[in-house]
């Protein structure tokens, strides 16, 4: 029987690429919002940040299909999209959640605290234009988004967080990693 | 059942998942279930209530045009099983997916240039379509409508 080439070097590879560079495009992100002055919007680059990375993750998944659909004696069925694309996914919160962990603890140790100061001063001006909410619910929400990016800081918190990331990065390219398999697929 | 078939119906389940966790607040799961669907699905949405849905007082934790995609993309699938489409149309779904993300890209960069001002409903809609023009993709094809090809490759 013909045994198919494996498709996990191609998936680190893949992963690592994608994952530097949302890494790259978060990091951007995150230094060019927090160096600006809060808008007291809800819909601000943070926002839209946390999912769209996630979102630009399933790239990772359409490379490493299509690049694996290419290979000499492969027969992709959506099935093996769907195994390929959930691999790829994996590696790439691991990917991204070692860069983080990197970045926040290493190389900017700051970075965390200003975020928080930033989300906090800027959801502060949201309630003072909204008023849709009274002094003591304001300060129990502002409390909770505090405690939320202190929990980030710890082990736990970061395990979460890499939980988190398995299911939606996996999500993702399981779904783009089919899709692709169907596009690339021979007839 | 073929394998093809077997992942699709993986596929659906994945969907409702994601459909039931978004509406775990409005069904009444446990508070650690909310808690959980919560975050996980700020991974894959920005879950603002400022642009979700709300059904019996409650909100959906996903946004209008997520629930959207979601909806349609699991209602596509479920249809694939029953309906097929002719085989010239198969390069046809890749023009069809690539207009659905352009018509909702117009969407939201019109809104945040300030041309226009999406609703929840324009946000649902284009979720809509571009949900089915993925499902598109797992459609059997036949040589003529009606005729179908053999399903166990894709």
């Amino acid at each position: 029987m013909e045994q198919k080439p494996s498709f996990i070097m191609p998936a680190i590879t893949n992963a690592l690429l994608v994952g530097v560079g949302l890494t790259v495009i978060s990091l951007v992100i995150t230094y060019s919002t927090i160096g600006s002055e809060p808008s007291g919007s809800m819909f601000g680059p943070l926002t839209f940040m946390q999912f769209g990375i996630c979102l630009l993750g399933s790239i990772a998944a359409i490379l490493t299909v299509n690049g694996y659909a290419k290979m000499d004696g492969v027969e992709l069925t959506i099935g093996n999209g769907a195994v390929i694309g959930l691999i790829t996914g994996l590696f790439l919160a691991i990917v991204t959640t070692i860069l983080s962990y990197v970045w926040n603890n290493m190389i900017d140790p700051s970075l965390m605290d200003s975020m928080k100061n930033y989300m906090v001063k800027n959801m502060e001006l949201f309630f003072e234009k909204s008023g849709a909410m009274s002094g003591d619910a304001v300060d129990q929400v502002l409390g909770d988004m505090e405690k939320g990016f202190d929990e980030q800081k710890t082990m736990m918190g970061i395990l979460k967080g890499f939980g988190y990331s398995i299911i939606g990065l996996g999500v993702v390219n399981l779904i783009s990693g089919m899709i692709t398999a169907k596009i690339t697929a021979k007839d | 059942m073929n394998s093809d078939t077997k992942w699709i119906l993986v596929l659906i389940g994945i969907l409702v998942f994601i459909l039931l966790s978004s509406l775990s607040s409005i069904i009444g799961f446990p508070e650690w279930i909310q808690h959980f669907s919560h975050s996980w699905l700020q991974t894959i949405c920005h879950t603002n209530p400022e642009r979700s849905y709300t059904l019996l007082g409650e909100r959906m934790i996903l946004c209008s045009r997520c629930t959207g995609i979601y909806f349609s993309f699991t209602l596509g699938l479920i249809s694939s099983f029953f309906i097929s489409f002719p085989k010239n149309l198969r390069t046809k779904r890749l023009l069809f997916l690539a207009s659905c993300i352009v018509f909702m890209l117009v969407d939201v960069v019109f809104d945040w240039l300030g041309i226009w001002s999406n609703s929840n409903t324009s946000r649902f809609l284009t979720g809509i379509v571009f949900g089915l023009s993925l499902s598109f993709f797992f459609f059997q094809l036949s040589k003529k409508n009606g005729e179908q090809l053999d399903g166990t490759k894709t």
